[in-house]
């Protein structure tokens, strides 16, 4: 027990030693200060526009929070999978004669302080929020985050950690936890029988007392009831079971047999856990830890030097399921095909938002917002920095650094006719002006692709990811406030078809700049250490 | 009288048996990575495990460690390898070493301390250090080593356990000159103090003048086994190929008669 408590102490200790070394991460607290303040303060408007007040909407808000997010915990239990091993600790821990239920209870309190700042959030901002009383506050704290933690906790160790259960018993738990998330559902397509469909259906269903009796999710929720609303006969007995439930549990898994058979699991779940931190800190979300499959595919390289780098990506992308497409792709052809079948079916018009001529700046703001969202995707080419290959190539760094990234502008110029024509047909503008927009998306999409190769290949060693982010932002923010007010002085004299391409115009001068500085990684090793 | 229980009996006649492995099967789904293994490593020698790729080695030292499940038994000093009691004495160096990122070289140390409850002493783990030349490392955290370095702090760790049985899956990969010389010296202090080793490699080279017992092995099984007085005066090059030359010649024959049937 002490060499983990060693581990965690010492840790947190060098990691808060190290970041307060560096400058930055006072600049980033005041950031960070701000913007929990603005949350607050978005939040109190917010519940106040969907007239939220009162303990009544408290406790709903609560049991969405309690329905969202405990399923999902105990399904990733229940698959083995949920809980923070990394490398190291297959190295150090699992080896080392520690018990392995203590070993499940230091993974799982690595995710402590992560839930004690959610549910202290959730504590606060009922009594600024929902005028909740503060000693009310301080009891479903204690609720909320200290019985519920050890109810949790006490139920990963029996769902990861009980050799008596064996396979079979595994699949049955995840059954049964299938089975409260059907029921959750079920809840909720009943609503729609007997109530409009909208907000209140979803409010009603967090209400009804049959989702009081579903095991654990549903005691939670009735506990609460109980505190907030009142006694009745079910939230009583309901609260008394997850009462039974939180001293049962622990105790159970006190006594379960555990010699540590969930480590060759957890060494799956470590090598995948450990792929998502390398993807995350280079940025890439797409697809997953586990190994892709590929197709057979052939290419006729045409051209040698940085060339060959292009027809390589191609033959990787050819070698793909979908070739140039990702699951963003499909997300932006469904979003189109919606609101295009939307409109067709008289669900929703464009005419109604009285928007004008300013009506076909619709598709290029929609593309922009997809755009920011879509930030975090990092494309192919960082790849391409990591193969030495890429700098003994004979060519020059521009030329290098063109073909890593002329697909993902041919794939943005796809993802964009998926995003604009079924939407512009729908809303009625011409094909020209369809065809714009589609360069329009392409264009911001290289420009989100630039600014992030500088910040993560250039300015990463002075920022923190933090800094890179607020960079990252606000370039692209600057370059769209720039392209529009150039699109509406185009438009305003002379057409919209002039504002676009001004529009474009801009995007391209702001891409080419920031590649020409891009470049610069392709010319030297170094650059090599921040991928 | 179960098989397991017999051959246990008759190896444990053989004399005192550190570490113990009877009838260990291991699959990863469909493939069986190890087919019903049995070998032992007595007090006080070196046993190495030599294999190509694949052979199944990792996964012997993989299971060995308490890492996966798997068929058979495994024990060390006579207790069950999962147990706390046989981890305690147990050290274990992995082919990838993987450090805590915000622990330095020292911390890790002192973790190991606490966790085995060593009764090694700072000035043991200053000559330790200064012994793989990281001396003026440890205060440098885990993310801030190359991987040799890794490597090196991995060794120490497990020489820190003050362990019985000393396990080490490619020891030798990533290391420098020097720190394999100084590798090479420790193994055979630590066989000189009673310690048991099974060191896993391919690098035949490497651990010539260190075994007493080597297994040989491929595709999950083990093809031959030589204690160092069965090969004579036969180096490990030639007790390697000379067994899987056999081997080939065997499965070439099952082949040539499956075919003619």
């Amino acid at each position: 027990m002490s060499a983990l408590i060693y581990i965690v102490q010492r840790s947190f200790t060098n990691e808060l030693k190290k970041r307060l070394s560096r400058p930055l991460t006072y600049v980033a607290i005041v950031f960070f200060i701000l913007y929990m303040a603005m949350i607050f303060g978005s939040f109190g408007t917010f519940f106040e526009n969907m007239t939220m007040d009162g303990e009544e909407a408290y406790v709903l808000l609560l049991s969405f929070f309690i329905v969202w997010s405990i399923p999902m915990s105990f399904l990733s239990y229940a698959r083995k999978r949920g809980l923070a091993f990394k490398h190291s600790d297959v190295h150090f821990v699992f080896s080392a004669p520690i018990s392995p239920k203590l070993i499940l209870l230091y993974a799982n309190a690595k995710m402590l302080p992560a839930s004690l700042l959610m549910n202290l959030v959730i504590a606060v901002g009922g009594i600024i929020w929902f005028n909740i009383a503060p000693v009310k506050s301080l009891l479903l704290f204690l609720v909320i985050f200290v019985v519920e933690y050890i109810l949790e906790s006490s139920l990963m160790l029996l769902v990861f950690g009980d050799e008596s259960l064996g396979e079979k018993g595994t699949r049955t738990i995840r059954g049964l936890i299938w089975a409260c998330v059907i029921a959750m559902i079920l809840l909720l397509i009943s609503q729609i029988f007997t109530h409009p469909f909208g907000w209140q259906m979803v409010l009603d269903a967090l209400a009804h007392p049959l989702l009081q009796l579903i095991p654990v999710i549903g005691w939670n929720i009735a506990f609460i009831r109980l505190l907030f609303v009142g006694p009745d006969t079910i939230n009583l007995i309901c609260a008394a079971l997850y009462l039974i439930a939180a001293v049962a549990a622990p105790v159970a898994a006190w006594k379960m047999k555990c010699t540590g058979e969930y480590f060759e699991d957890a060494m799956t779940f470590a090598d995948e856990y450990e792929e998502a931190l390398k993807r995350k800190k280079s940025g890439t979300m797409e697809g997953s830890a586990r190994k892709k499959k590929y197709k057979k595919a052939q290419v006729i390289y045409r051209g040698g030097g940085a060339r060959a780098i292009f027809y390589r990506q191609l033959l990787e992308y050819k070698k793909s399921r979908f070739f140039l497409l990702n699951y963003n792709s499909f997300i932006l052809l469904g979003i189109s095909i919606v609101a295009a079948a939307a409109v067709f079916f008289g669900v929703f018009s464009f005419e109604d938002m009285e928007l004008g001529a300013a009506r076909v700046f619709i598709l290029p703001a929609i593309g922009a917002y997809m755009t920011f969202i879509f930030s975090s995707v990092t494309p192919k080419w960082s790849a391409e920095l990591k193969n030495p290959y890429t700098f003994l190539i004979p060519d020059t760094p521009f030329r290098k650094l063109w073909y890593s990234t002329l697909l993902e502008h041919v794939k943005a110029l796809m993802d964009g006719a998926f995003l604009c024509v079924p939407m512009g047909i729908a809303m009625g503008i011409t094909p020209v002006q369809i065809f714009l927009c589609i360069l329009i998306y392409a264009c911001l999409q290289a420009n989100r692709l630039y600014i992030s190769m500088v910040c993560d290949g250039i300015l990463s060693p002075l920022f923190g990811s933090f800094g890179l982010s607020l960079i990252r932002m606000s370039t692209q923010g600057i370059i769209m406030i720039l392209g529009i007010i150039g699109a509406v002085v185009g438009t305003i004299l002379v057409g919209p078809e002039a504002g676009f391409l001004i529009l474009i115009a801009i995007a391209v001068a702001f891409a080419l700049l920031l590649a020409l500085l891009g470049s610069i990684l392709f010319g030297k090793m170094e650059s090599l250490e921040n991928y | 009288m179960p098989d397991l229980v017999i051959l246990s009996i008759e190896m444990e006649e053989k004399g005192k048996i550190m570490l113990q492995i009877l009838d260990l099967s291991k699959s990863y789904r469909k493939t069986l990575a190890v087919d019903h293994v049995s070998f032992t490593v007595p007090d006080g020698t070196v046993g190495i495990l030599l294999g190509p790729n694949g052979a199944g080695k990792s996964t012997i030292i993989k299971s060995v460690a308490g890492l996966l499940r798997f068929d058979g038994a495994i024990s060390i000093q006579g207790i069950p390898n999962r147990e706390l009691a046989a981890k305690k004495i147990f050290g274990y160096v992995p082919e990838i070493p993987a450090l805590f990122d915000a622990l330095t070289v020292r911390e890790h140390i002192e973790y190991i301390r606490r966790a085995y409850r060593s009764d090694i002493t700072d000035e043991e783990i200053d000559s330790l250090l200064k012994r793989f030349a990281l001396d003026d490392k440890q205060d440098k955290l885990g993310n801030e080593l190359s991987k040799g370095m890794m490597q090196k702090v991995s060794i120490c760790c497990a020489l820190a356990v003050k362990p019985k049985v000393l396990m080490l899956d490619e020891p030798m990969v990533g290391l420098d000159p020097q720190a394999i010389k100084e590798l090479k010296e420790v193994i055979l202090e630590q066989k000189a103090q009673g310690v048991t080793l099974l060191i896993s490699t391919h690098m035949l080279e490497m651990v010539d003048d260190l075994w007493d017992e080597v297994f040989i092995m491929d595709k999950g099984h083990i093809l031959a086994a030589y204690t160092r007085e069965e090969a004579g005066d036969k180096d490990l090059d030639a007790i390697f190929f000379g067994a899987t030359a056999e081997e080939q010649k065997k499965e070439e024959q099952m082949e040539n008669e499956e075919g003619e049937a």
